[in-house]
């Protein structure tokens, strides 16, 4: 029995003004007028109500003994009208009794109505069904005020509440199922909060349940905002249509496939998670490009050796294309002589077993034969039965003729060591182990294999005045990082010496640390010897040039002295004693005073050359070529005045060099411009022309000129092309050579007989060489 | 110039530069008694014994350097170390063209430095002017 306290105490005092007055009232003016007319047509009205009102409605006495009942309760009741009248509740309908009777003394002590009442219980009418009742009751007052009995008004609400169980139970079975499925489900109100939250939905959205209720969708899911998402929720939403779709790429690779129903109070939205179908397709389609993109055939076959598919890479190593090879038999690429292989590797296949690098040659469309390392794998169906083989053909062809090429290049290389008298080691540094090939063991004297393969055995054959300096130089090529490049001797083991080259390079592990030295070691020893012979002969001959200018230098030097006497006494002899002797005499004297003359300028002149080739090479400073010219201008004043030669001068620059030098240089060649005149007054004219970090001098003369044939002899010692009519000693080119070639340049001429000469020469511009 | 000669000594090995120098000395007009020495270890005696014994104390020394047995050089440092010939003029004859011989000699103390020139006139004329200016003002030694 159930009955609610509460329900009865809110009915009491919000109801009470309203409802109970009008009904208290007719029931007093029955009581009063019940003998006139107007009570009698009352009580049939009354009658009538009773009879045909489609509710319940009693009238109990203080007593609580039916006092009226109408028809309607009468049927709930399970008796006739008439049987009820006169008799209690408790007789009638005990299975409701008590709890009416309870609200029935309460009103009737109270005077208060007790509105909405529910009752359940059992009724006679019913018995093995419990009913519902909702009732009201009312008390009725006598005309002294005390209340005479309850009227009570009683509806039916089994029915509707067994309809409101149900729909709570599907609601609770609902929810369970809601709770219980893998896909999420949420609904939202119009304002996008959510009302439910399934846990799947609570999972897919990375929060707790009841801190997504309230929250609105775009709280939890705030990426999802201006997307799909959105777009078709708001369209469900405003076409009031049901919308599916799919969002992807959410955070953390969440992907869901949706569905929206929208509804009057908002959505329903069911998701399902496909991120975990979406990485599938991801890794199949990743596999597929893996496949698609292999350099290597994939291939797979039925058991029957039929093509099932045929990759890009089985289409660029074997020539056929897919449509050409899907359905056809795998046998096609095998060669005649290799057919009875196919059943073997199909046998193996069978029998679930792997078929792994298996090299074989198959035929290209274009009938080519390739070298093939073959995998083959069996295929299983979902019931773990074999249906075919996937087949992985790789190309090795190059691969063959590169380990060929290998071969080759390193018997090329034994070659090159042999043919250099070189041998190649290896020292891998972190195990200390040198390795020598059979060439560097040649070298050292040893029979091939003999080498001991320690540092130690290495150091060994070092000679003992080298060993220092070959391992240090190891030593620094380790620390430096550097190139490894000795020169040593070692000691062979017959006592002789040989000189060896030895070159390394060092290679760093990953972490950047030395790991080993490759290199290889030559055998110089004939080139060592030859060096110390070229050293040798080279100072031999800078010892023989230099005792050549020594001998020039003392033999012009110690000439001077007996020539000057020579000279001195001709003169003499010419000056006191003319006329003295015979004519012929006189003549003779002339002779040795011209001859020692002669001999005087030529011993100068070779003087003055030894002792330029001699002379220790001053510092050159910066030197005006102009100031040069203008020094040789002055030295030569007379020959110019005599001659009447024009000297003009361009403007010239500056080179580095030595400036007694250079005057000399320019003295000589105008000297030479000038002596070699023709009978027109000489005219010269010297100009420079800078050429990138060089300059060109010129000294050009409209003389008798140059027969090309002498173009070089002139400036050789002693070199002269004129006879007395043209004095001097041929040593001033010489000179000049010597003086250019000092600066780092060279001299030439450029002449034609009769049309004068141009002597050029070079010299280094820029800074001074200080 | 004195009436009284001046004492030269030649310390020559080539003899016909003596004569040279005595035709230069004769032709300035340098009244003269030459004391010639040949070498280097003859000069160095002689000059030791001048001014003892009333040997005379020389007024002009013409001094060769490329000369046998004691260099020229050697024989100039030495007689400037002699008291005797401390101020004397000492001319360095020489056909040296050498600049060290030059300083060198002049760092020793001679008084002057002549290369022999080698045009005859020239060096008659160079060897008799040096004497004659060298003579005519007798304590133009050490200047």
């Amino acid at each position: 029995m159930a009955h609610s306290g509460g329900s009865r105490a809110r009915s009491a005092e919000s109801d009470q003004q309203t409802d109970s007055v009008p009904v208290a009232h007719g029931i007093d003016a029955i009581d009063r007028k019940s003998l006139e007319q107007e009570d009698f047509e009352r009580c049939t009205e009354l009658e009538g109500i009773y009879k045909t009102a489609p509710a319940g409605l009693c009238f109990v006495d203080a007593s609580l003994r039916y006092v009226r009942i109408s028809e309607h309760l009468a049927q709930m009741n399970g008796a006739p009208v008439e049987a009820h009248i006169g008799r209690t509740l408790r007789e009638m309908v005990p299975g409701m009794a008590e709890a009416v009777e309870l609200v029935c003394r309460d009103v009737m002590a109270s005077g208060l109505p007790v509105m909405g009442y529910e009752i359940h219980g059992t009724t006679p009418a019913a018995p093995d069904s419990g009913r519902d009742w909702l009732a009201s009751f009312y008390p009725l007052k006598a005309a002294d005020g005390s209340v005479a009995g309850v009227t009570a008004v009683i509806q039916d609400i089994t029915e509707r509440k067994q309809v409101q169980i149900q729909i709570a139970e599907s609601n609770a079975r609902l929810t369970s199922v809601l709770e219980s499925i893998t896909d999420g489900f949420v609904t939202l109100d119009r304002d996008w909060r959510y009302t439910y939250v399934n846990a799947e939905a609570a999972r897919q959205g990375r929060s707790k349940r009841e801190e997504m209720l309230g929250k609105t969708l775009w709280d939890i899911f705030p990426q999802a905002q201006g997307t799909i998402f959105e777009r078709e929720l708001q369209r469900s939403i405003a076409e009031q249509v049901p919308v599916a779709f799919e969002v992807e790429n959410l955070p953390q690779n969440q992907a869901f496939r949706l569905r929206a129903y929208p509804g009057a109070d908002g959505l329903s939205i069911y998701g399902v998670d496909i991120s975990g179908e979406k990485e599938a397709a991801v890794a199949r389609a990743r596999l597929a490009a893996i496949v698609e993109s292999s350099d290597d055939a994939i291939i797979s076959k039925d058991l029957n050796g039929i093509v099932t598919s045929w990759n890009k890479g089985a289409e660029q190593i074997f020539g056929y294309e897919a449509h050409e090879m899907i359905g056809q038999p795998i046998s096609k690429l095998t060669p005649p002589e290799r057919i009875d292989e196919m059943p073997t590797i199909l046998n193996r296949i069978k029998r679930g077993d792997r078929v792994d690098h298996y090299e074989t040659v198959r035929r290209a469309k274009s009938g080519r034969l390739l070298n093939i390392s073959l995998t083959v794998s069996p295929i299983h169906d979902n019931t773990g039965r074999i249906i075919g083989a996937s087949k992985v053909a790789r190309n090795i062809t190059e691969q063959k003729a590169a380990s060929e090429a290998i071969k080759q290049s390193e018997i090329r290389l034994n070659l090159a060591l042999e043919a250099g008298d070189m041998g190649a080691w290896e020292w891998d540094i972190g195990q200390a182990r040198v390795e020598w090939s059979p060439q560097l063991e040649a070298i050292h004297g040893l029979e091939p294999g003999t080498f001991g393969g320690t540092f130690e055995d290495f150091q060994r054959d070092i000679h003992p005045e080298d060993r220092d300096r070959v391992i240090g130089a190891i030593h620094e090529a380790v620390e430096k990082r550097a190139d490894y490049r000795v020169e040593y001797r070692i000691v062979l083991p017959d006592g002789k010496v040989a000189w060896i080259e030895a070159r390394g390079r060092l290679t760093l592990n990953g972490k950047g640390a030395p790991e080993r030295m490759v290199g290889v070691c030559m055998d110089i020893t004939d080139r060592k010897r030859a060096e110390t012979e070229f050293l040798k002969q080279v100072n031999r001959v800078a010892r023989s040039n230099a005792d050549l200018r020594e001998f020039a230098y003392v033999a012009s030097h110690d000439l001077q002295e007996p020539l000057r006497n020579i000279s001195a006494f001709t003169q003499m002899l010419a000056q006191r004693y003319r006329g003295k002797f015979d004519a012929d005499a006189d003549q003779y004297i002339k002779y040795v005073t011209d001859a020692a003359a002669r001999m005087t300028q030529l011993i100068r002149d070779l003087l003055g050359y030894t002792r330029l080739i001699n002379t220790e090479e001053v510092p050159f400073t910066d030197v005006s070529l102009g100031e040069a010219v203008g020094v040789a201008l002055r030295d030569l004043h007379v020959s110019v005045q005599g001659n009447h030669a024009v000297v003009d001068v361009a403007p010239l620059p500056s080179v580095p060099g030595d400036e007694v030098q250079l005057a000399q240089l320019f003295q000589n060649l105008i000297g030479n411009a000038i002596k070699y005149r023709r009978s027109e007054p000489p005219h010269i004219l010297i100009s420079a022309e800078t050429k990138g970090s060089e300059v060109i001098v010129s000294v050009r003369d409209n003389g008798i000129g140059i027969d090309g044939a002498y173009h070089q002899k002139i400036f050789g010692v002693f070199k002269r092309l004129h006879g007395a009519e043209h004095p001097g000693t041929g040593i001033g080119l010489a000179i000049c050579k010597n003086i250019v070639e000092k600066h780092g340049g060279v001299i030439w001429v450029e002449s034609t007989p009769g049309q004068g000469s141009t002597f050029k020469f070079s010299m280094k511009t820029g800074a001074t060489l200080a | 110039v004195s009436a009284k000669p001046a004492r030269i000594v030649v310390v020559e090995d080539n003899e016909p530069d003596l004569i040279l120098i005595r035709e230069a000395l004769r032709m300035t007009g340098v009244q003269c008694r030459i004391t010639h020495f040949k070498d280097g270890a003859a000069a160095l005696a002689g000059l030791e014994r001048t001014g003892r014994n009333s040997e005379p104390i020389p007024d002009l020394i013409f001094l060769d350097l490329n000369i046998p047995k004691v260099a020229g050089l050697e024989v100039l440092a030495s007689a400037r170390s002699m008291p005797a010939l401390e101020k004397v003029p000492i001319v360095i004859l020489t056909s040296s063209q050498s600049q060290d011989d030059r300083s060198q000699s002049l760092g020793l103390g001679a008084t002057s430095y002549v290369s022999k020139p080698f045009e005859l006139n020239a060096f008659l004329i160079v060897v008799g002017e040096t004497a004659r200016n060298l003579l005519s003002k007798p304590d133009q030694a050490h200047g």
